[in-house]
């Protein structure tokens, strides 16, 4: 005997809700995102993961410091606390930036190390989806790779996403 | 407990800071550590030998002396400890609170442990300098540098 065309039709909807509410959530996993800071050091594209990234400062006075390497220009005041400053060209096998008006201080922190980083300027502040993320290339530089978290495209450009917690770890040690 | 209720009663509420520019930069040293300041004329005739800060950027080598320079004499016995500066800016007092220790990528990576922290005044940043810890591993006065 067949059942009436409305007999069980609610459950059959709702049945139908979960399962596109399962399927939404599957691609929800696969867009997870993670938001990067995008920065230009001599032409080059580089990026560090946002959650590293406390705030990004105008170019100010940097204060030199009598002894420090050449990677570590100074101090600067940053609203009343002492922040260090650092260029990471070195470790990553650039020559040292020019300082002009469109140079930004990017304040991370990483591994209970929080310093400025000297960027050339700043092009994107933008979420990925992290799956985008790729491991650097073989052909990367040793001593370059030494600091690189992944690689990954914005903008049809490929952009080298840093692990500066890495490069911290270098500086103190 | 009671050594720490002796440090804190060693702890001045605050010091005074005699603060000066080399080459640029502002530096500051604890007026407890200074003598006298004097001509880079005196010094040189007495042959104290004043020597000034090292490292970056290049600062003024005390081979060339600008006769306008001035040198501190550092408070103490022995070898005089003088200390050349391009100018005297300022002598101000300012509370242990608002003293600042340099940040830790700085104090890790330097090789120069001279200077201890930092203050900041009307917006700009003056390194504080021990000047004891400064002239530590300089020749001694009256020695011939090395060839």
């Amino acid at each position: 005997m067949d059942e009436p065309a409305g007999s069980n039709k609610s459950d059959r909807i709702l049945e139908e809700l979960r399962m596109r509410q399962a399927q939404k959530a599957d691609v929800d996993v696969e867009e997870k995102k993670m938001k990067v800071v995008i920065f230009f050091l001599r032409g080059d594209l580089f990026a560090l993961p946002g959650e590293n990234i406390k705030e990004i400062l105008p170019l100010a006075t940097i204060y030199p410091v009598p002894g420090t390497p050449v990677y570590i220009p100074g101090v600067i005041n940053n609203r009343g606390e002492i922040d260090s400053v650092v260029t990471i060209n070195g470790f990553l096998g650039l020559p040292e930036s020019e300082r002009s008006p469109s140079c930004r201080i990017a304040v991370a922190e990483r591994e209970g190390v929080r310093s400025g980083i000297l960027v050339d300027s700043v092009a994107d502040v933008t979420d990925i989806p992290v799956t985008t993320v790729k491991p650097p290339l073989n052909t990367l530089a040793k001593s370059r790779k030494e600091f690189v978290a992944g690689e990954f495209l914005h903008q049809n450009k490929n952009i080298i996403l840093l692990d500066i917690g890495k490069i911290f770890t270098k500086i103190v040690s | 407990m009671k050594e720490d209720a002796a440090h804190r009663t060693s702890c001045p509420d605050e010091i005074r800071v005699l603060a000066f520019t080399s080459s640029g930069v502002k530096i500051g040293i604890d007026t407890d550590q200074i003598a006298r300041l004097t001509g880079i004329e005196e010094a040189e005739g007495r042959d104290w030998k004043p020597f000034s800060l090292p490292g970056r950027p290049a600062l003024r080598g005390v081979s060339s002396p600008d006769p306008a320079a001035k040198v501190l004499l550092a408070r103490g016995e022995g070898p005089p400890i003088a200390l050349a500066i391009d100018r005297l800016d300022e002598i101000f007092s300012v509370p242990v609170d608002d003293l600042r220790p340099l940040p830790h990528l700085i104090t890790s990576s330097s090789a120069f442990h001279a200077v201890w922290g930092a203050v900041i005044r009307n917006g700009e940043i003056i390194l504080l300098v021990d000047i004891y810890k400064l002239s530590a591993g300089r020749p001694p006065a009256g020695a011939e540098p090395a060839a």
